[in-house]
C-alpha cells in the first residue's frame, strides 16, 4: 500500500511540476504572440496559449523533472526502433524534398517558404512516428 | 539469435521487469530479447551473463534463424 501511494504521489509530482511551469510560459508566449495579432487579445492569447501548451508541457518536463529511462537506455530496444525510425525518415525526407523541388523547378511553382517548412517538419514527424509504431507492433 | 533466458529466468523466479531492473534496461528489451527479434549489445549480454552467473554463450547460441542465413 505504502509502494503504491509513493508511486501515486510521485506520479502526481511528475504531472503537475510541469504543468505549473507549462501555464505561465504558454500564457507568456501567448501573450506575446496576441500583441502582434489584429484579434481581441484576450481570445488572440488564449489561442495561442492553448496551442503552444503540449510544447511548453514537454519544455517543463525535460527541464524540471528529466527523461526517465533506464540506465543503459542506449542498449534498450525502445532507443534502437528510433535509431532506425529517424535514419529512415532522414532518407525519406531527402528523397522527398529532392522530388519536391524538381517538381516545383520543372513546373515554375512558387511555394510560401513558411508552409514549406511546416510541410518538412510535420513530415518528417509524422513519418518517424509511423515508422516508430511499426517497428514496435513487430516486436 | 537463440537464447534461454526465459528458463533462466524462471528457475530465479525473476518477472521480466526484475531482469530488466538488473541489467539496466526496458521491459519491452527483454521481451523482445526472449523472442529472438533484438540482439543485445555486448555490454549489455556481459551483464546478463553476470546476473545469470554464467558465460555469454551458455545463454546465447550461435545457431541463426534460416532467413538470417540468407545472403
Amino acid at each position: 500500500m505504502a509502494a503504491t501511494s509513493h508511486g501515486e504521489a510521485s506520479r502526481g509530482r511528475v504531472t503537475l511540476i510541469p504543468l505549473l511551469t507549462a501555464l505561465p510560459l504558454a500564457a507568456g508566449i501567448g501573450a506575446v504572440a496576441a500583441t502582434s495579432n489584429e484579434g481581441p487579445f484576450l481570445l488572440s492569447m488564449l489561442v495561442f496559449g492553448l496551442a503552444i501548451l503540449p510544447a511548453a508541457y514537454g519544455i517543463g518536463t525535460l527541464v524540471l523533472i528529466g527523461p526517465i529511462e533506464p540506465d543503459h537506455h542506449a542498449e534498450t530496444v525502445e532507443h534502437h526502433w528510433m535509431m532506425q525510425a529517424t535514419s529512415g525518415a532522414l532518407l525519406d525526407l531527402v528523397t522527398g524534398a529532392g522530388v519536391l523541388l524538381a517538381v516545383i523547378s520543372v513546373f515554375a511553382i512558387d511555394l510560401d517558404g513558411r508552409t514549406t517548412l511546416v510541410f518538412v517538419l510535420g513530415a518528417a514527424m509524422l513519418d518517424v512516428a509511423i515508422r516508430y509504431v511499426v517497428l514496435r507492433r513487430r516486436g | 539469435m537463440n537464447n534461454d533466458i526465459p528458463r533462466r529466468r524462471a528457475e530465479r523466479q525473476w518477472s521480466q521487469s526484475d531482469l530488466a531492473g538488473r541489467v539496466g534496461v526496458t521491459r519491452q528489451s527483454i521481451i523482445s530479447i526472449e523472442k529472438g527479434r533484438f540482439d543485445p549489445s555486448l555490454g549489455l549480454a556481459f551483464r546478463l551473463a553476470d546476473v545469470f552467473q554464467c558465460r555469454i554463450e551458455d545463454i546465447f547460441n550461435a545457431r541463426v534463424k534460416a532467413a538470417d542465413s540468407l545472403p
